[in-house]
């Protein structure tokens, strides 16, 4: 056997639909088959036309990079190019086109993204682009990351611990633990709030959970005795609000299970903790106004393990402006933290996961965990188109194969885990355990800007 | 082309072209007659040789479709060989070469006149200089430029353009050689102004067979004789033209008449008055009436036309008050300036026919209406329509062209309408005019040829080739097929009594002409089987094409070229049965378009190639690997990469922006 210190087998897994490219080459009729644009793109882009070797074919536009080279060396300027329509229509909200293509490469090398030609974005934004992680210590032995000499761990648990431990008299354990589960990855996979899924696309999920050593998320209606075949206790049964629990038959090998909340939940975790008290039960609840009462109030109940669901934007519910999920788990956090309890509870977010930035934010804002969800469904190809039904999917994902979708999802994961390692080694920490809470690691915009108005106030009063 | 910097002195051959792409002529089919082993044998610079049937089919015809019972019963029109000369130097090897041999070589730059001047009657050795066009010197200060006589005059064009510089006069066709125009004619635009090309030749260089370059001078005696010798002193070799700076007030004028009498009446006016024009251009209105055809509805006034073209502001003013003296208004500036551009076009109206005949004389202008009316009168009594287009010239002569619209699809109607062109210009020679050119179609006129003109030509021949190797069996006698008998046919003192006999019995002959006329175009449609022999037929073989091709530049076989290609589709529908070699060559090609942007014709020549392409591709295959090796030898080229550059097609829009190629 190998020695592999990071664990996430990664193959080249192609998408299933065409390419949306977004340089979008276009040869006008000037053309004159000259060839010199064949020469100047090193990306592949232009060819000679197999059919006819004395013509160009059309351009490749996905393999552009945006280097320019061919329209400038085109003699007769017949080479222009233009962002994508198709490109500038993919995703909504903070489901922006980068970060959709930029998962869909993800998926498909699982390799850590390189975007090339500078950065001329934003440096700050909304919501986590407004917070900048501190890599001040690039220069530690962690720094090279993923090929570094000191390995950094990405282990997470969920369960809940017990503040203390007791012991007997000949030393033995008096304190009952708690069940809890141990994960490679901070990640885990949420199929519950796939707007589309079938049966091969859960499949490969749960394949994709074995490869990743996480879980899997699984509405408790759609498990089949298929799936638990395939990934046994990794697949964590969602159970829907309002659902009878007394009437609930969990299988043998569930070792841990969601219940979905919403006001009155006490009698159902307290039926439910007794019928299984080997089985991780979380409590999952809509994000809205309050919530750090409501976590508070969980804590009280001993819940081991909350799952906090966010909108797709990342934002909590409720009308008119809401919280982002950053503003709100940091306020969690810090209810948690004041209480000193913030170990005793496995908190786990959800929602506005677009980018693998911010799975590491959300750690930091005080997540133990972050539960994949939309990210998924991107990685198949998605569009994020508005009308979504699945058999009108532009990349017929309702065609999935299961092995393909086991390696798109494993190839996301890999890359995100990836990028998680190179910034816990720039920052200098060995563990992502670490992570949860560290807002002093972070850099937040308002705070900069807040510092900064004192400042200019400052020197307005006395200038 | 190579274009040498303005004051940069070099020596021509310094610059050695890139060695011929041996891989493709491998696909050459050797002959071993010992006419090539011959040539073989010369050891000066780059020489290449043709003389494989499908390429020597090329040469024997120029732009001129000739009617095939003329051609395959009195001519021997194919040459043995052909040789490209690259230098002067290989141009006299050859000659001291046909010399000693006593090789009939027929001199020939693009092919673009119809007179037949470069089309062999006795076999014989086609000496093609269109590859021997390089420009050697622009001199600014002197206001000279000079040239290798293959160069085509839109190449000088261009090159003095960025000098500050153009060209005093040109032909019609700019797609035409130096040498052609010096050996053919030598009236063309702006010759009202600037006179014939003689009076604006500074020096000229002739390969003379008696194995010397001779140069000559406008002092020499000889001077006057090389220009419309046709080929029959040498080879000219290089060229040093007069050159003018390029005039920053340029205004094409067109005004429309009612009735040509008054249209005619102006331009006399104006040609003495104090305006002096550039040149005036007179169209008559069958002419306007195509040219609107041509456009996308009727733009032009219906009318006789005359475009005048002016320089200088004081000529301006001076133009302006003649108008307003006359009490004319011009035409719409654009439509001036789209005229003014359409006489290097002359004959994209081809396509109406297609085809296209009649006549190019020099007369004077106190006989003109005259000489058109009668021109008309014959005309319509042998049912035909025809048009003008008369250039002006100085000493009260102007040049007339006189067409009619023909269908080379149909055989018999075509050749009645040759001979009625015999008839057509028969009547206007009988009227005091003279032939533009003799070449092979001419010679029956060469009877108004200046006799004492004749005889200094002679006389200087002999000197110059002494052996009589030049352009054998034409200009002094045509002889073919039948040595001089065939010849004696188109000999002025019987071609010319037999025509004046039909034109005296023309009540008659007219009658028999024009039932056969009716009968032919009733009963013998062209036979047409595909679109794409019509366009076969549109093409002008004007020669545009040639000079933009780079699969020609590199392989210097002109089947590669559109022209080629209209051919080899015309040869194949003839039922000639082409070689693989022959074949495989059409597929050369770099699909750059270059030839349809620069068609006059503007035909669809790409689906033109798909098509020939496929029919040739049923019978011998295609060579795919081949044409890979053809396109990456091409690519590499430095000789492409500088065309390429400067844009295959010169003054063609190079890109789709607006603005110059270089302004990013």
């Amino acid at each position: 056997m190998t020695f592999e210190r990071y664990h996430i087998p990664i193959r080249i897994i192609p998408g299933r639909a065409s390419p949306v490219p977004k340089f979008v080459i276009t040869r006008a009729d000037n053309c004159v088959n000259c060839g010199k644009c064949e020469k100047a793109c090193i990306f592949g882009v232009h060819k000679r036309s197999e059919a006819d070797f004395r013509k160009m074919s059309d351009p490749l536009s996905h393999l552009c990079k945006n280097c320019f080279r061919c329209i400038s060396d085109c003699p007769q300027r017949a080479l222009s190019m233009s962002i994508g329509s198709d490109y500038k229509a993919l995703g909504r909200g903070i489901w922006t086109p980068l970060r959709i293509s930029t998962i869909w490469g993800e998926a498909e090398t699982g390799k850590i993204p390189v975007l090339g030609a500078g950065f001329r974005g934003m440096f700050a934004g909304p919501d986590y682009d407004g917070m900048w992680t501190d890599m001040s210590e690039i220069v530690r032995p962690t720094r090279d990351g993923i090929h570094g000499r000191e390995s950094i761990s990405t282990c997470a648990d969920i369960g809940g611990k017990p503040s203390r431990l007791e012991f007997g008299g000949s030393s033995e354990l008096k304190t009952v633990m708690p069940p809890s589960i141990e994960l490679s990855i901070p990640m885990l996979l949420d199929t519950s709030r796939l707007t589309y899924h079938n049966n091969a696309i859960l499949l490969g999920c749960a394949q994709a959970s074995r490869l990743l050593d996480s879980i899997v998320l699984v509405s408790e209606s759609s498990i089949t005795q298929e799936l638990l075949d395939v990934a046994g206790r990794r697949i964590v049964p969602v159970i829907s609000e309002g659902s009878d629990i007394k009437t609930l038959k969990l299988d043998d090998r569930v070792h841990m299970v969601e219940l979905s909340v919403g006001s009155s939940w006490k009698m159902a975790f307290k039926n439910l903790s007794k019928s299984y008290p080997d089985v991780v039960i979380a409590l999952r609840i809509q994000a809205s106004k309050g919530i750090e009462d409501k976590v508070l109030e969980m804590l009280d109940a001993d819940v081991p393990v909350i799952h906090i669901d966010y909108d797709d934007d990342g934002r909590e519910s409720g009308r008119g402006e809401t919280r982002h999920a950053k503003d709100s788990m940091l306020s969690i956090h810090r209810a948690l933290v004041s209480r000193g309890a913030r170990d005793r509870i496995t908190i786990i977010t959800s929602g506005g996961i677009a980018a693998a930035e911010h799975v590491p934010k959300s750690i930091i804002c005080g997540a133990d965990l972050v539960s994949l969800d939309k990210s998924l469904m991107v990685a198949l190809s998605c569009r994020n188109c508005v009308d979504c039904t699945g058999s009108t999917c532009p990349a017929s994902i309702d065609c999935s194969d299961r092995d393909w979708v086991e390696g798109r999802m494993t190839n996301l994961v890999g890359a995100w885990r990836d990028q998680m390692l190179e910034l816990l080694g720039a920052m200098g920490i060995r563990e992502v355990r670490r992570l949860r809470g560290e807002i002093g690691r972070a850099i937040f915009f308002e705070d900069i800007e807040r510092d900064m108005d004192a400042i200019l106030s400052d020197g307005e009063k006395h200038g | 082309m190579h274009v040498v910097g303005a004051g940069v002195d070099r020596a021509i051959d310094a610059d050695t072209p890139p060695s011929h792409p041996t891989s493709f002529s491998a696909k050459d089919e050797v002959s071993n007659n010992t006419l090539y082993q011959g040539l073989q044998r010369l050891t000066v610079g780059s020489i290449r040789i043709a003389s494989s049937p499908g390429e020597l089919m090329l040469y024997a015809r120029d732009q001129s479709e000739i009617p095939r019972f003329l051609r395959e019963l009195m001519f021997s029109s194919v040459p043995e060989a052909v040789v490209q000369a690259e230098t002067p130097e290989v141009v006299l090897e050859v000659l001291r070469f046909a010399s000693s041999t006593g090789l009939n070589v027929i001199p020939r730059g693009s092919g673009s006149s119809p007179f037949g001047g470069s089309v062999p009657v006795n076999g014989g050795l086609v000496l093609d200089l269109s590859r021997m066009d390089k420009i050697v010197k622009i001199d600014g200060d002197a206001k000279t430029v000079t040239v290798q006589a293959g160069a085509r005059w839109f190449e000088i064009d261009h090159a003095l353009e960025a000098h500050g510089l153009s060209l005093t006069t040109s032909p019609s066709s700019k797609f035409s050689t130096v040498g052609g125009w010096v050996a053919t004619g030598g009236v063309g635009i702006n010759s009202f102004s600037r006179g014939h090309l003689s009076g604006n030749v500074v020096s000229l260089e002739l390969a003379a067979p008696r194995g010397e370059f001779v140069r000559f001078t406008p002092s020499d005696p000889g001077f006057m004789q090389v220009f419309g010798s046709e080929g029959q002193l040498g080879v000219v070799t290089i060229v040093t033209l007069k050159v003018m700076e390029i005039s920053t007030h340029q205004h094409p004028h067109l005004l429309v008449f009612d009735d040509r009498a008054s249209a005619l009446k102006f331009a006399e006016e104006l040609a003495s008055s104090e305006v002096s024009p550039v040149h005036i251009i007179f169209e008559s209105s069958v002419r306007v009436e195509l040219t609107n055809r041509l456009l996308d509805k009727p733009r032009v006034k219906p009318g006789e036309a005359l475009i005048v073209y002016i320089e200088g502001e004081e000529s301006e003013t001076a133009f302006d008050d003649l108008l307003k003296s006359a009490g004319l208004t011009g035409e719409p500036e654009y439509l001036a300036r789209y005229l003014w551009n359409e006489r290097f076009f002359p004959m994209k109206i081809r396509k109406f026919g297609p085809g296209m005949m009649g006549l190019e004389v020099i007369l004077s202008r106190k006989i003109l209406p005259a000489a058109m009316l009668e021109f008309e009168r014959l005309s319509s009594s042998l049912e035909l329509e025809p048009l003008f287009e008369v250039h002006y010239l100085p000493d009260g002569q102007a040049m007339v062209l006189g067409f009619f619209m023909t269908d080379q699809g149909n055989t018999i109607r075509y050749t009645l309408d040759s001979f009625k062109s015999f008839l057509l210009n028969k009547r206007m020679i009988d009227l005091g005019a003279k032939p533009y050119s003799l070449g092979i179609w001419n010679h029956a006129f060469s009877g108004a040829e200046d006799r004492g003109r004749k005889d200094e030509l002679r006389k200087l021949k002999s000197s110059l080739d002494p052996r009589g190797i030049m352009n054998q069996g034409k200009y002094f006698h045509l002889s073919g097929r039948m040595g001089r008998l065939s010849g004696l046919i188109m000999h002025p003192s019987l071609m010319g009594s037999l025509l004046r006999a039909m034109l005296m019995l023309s009540p008659i002959t007219m009658r028999l002409i024009s039932r056969a006329s009716r009968f032919s175009k009733r009963y013998l449609e062209p036979k047409r089987t595909s679109k794409s022999i019509r366009i076969a037929d549109e093409c002008a073989m004007c020669g545009a094409c040639v000079g933009v091709c780079p699969a020609y530049m590199i392989l210097g076989d002109e089947r590669v070229t559109a022209r080629g290609k209209m051919l080899t589709y015309k040869a194949m529908a003839n039922g000639v049965t082409l070689s693989k070699e022959h074949a495989h060559r059409s597929f050369l090609c770099m699909r750059c378009k270059a030839c349809e942007q620069v068609c006059q014709s503007k035909l669809e020549l790409i689906p033109f190639y798909d098509e020939l392409e496929s029919q040739l591709e049923r019978v011998h295959g295609k060579d795919a690997e081949e044409i890979e090796r053809f396109i990456r030898f091409v690519e590499s080229s430095p000789q492409y990469d500088e065309l390429v550059e400067r844009g295959l097609v010169i003054g063609a829009p190079k890109h789709n922006h607006g603005g110059a190629p270089h302004d990013i």
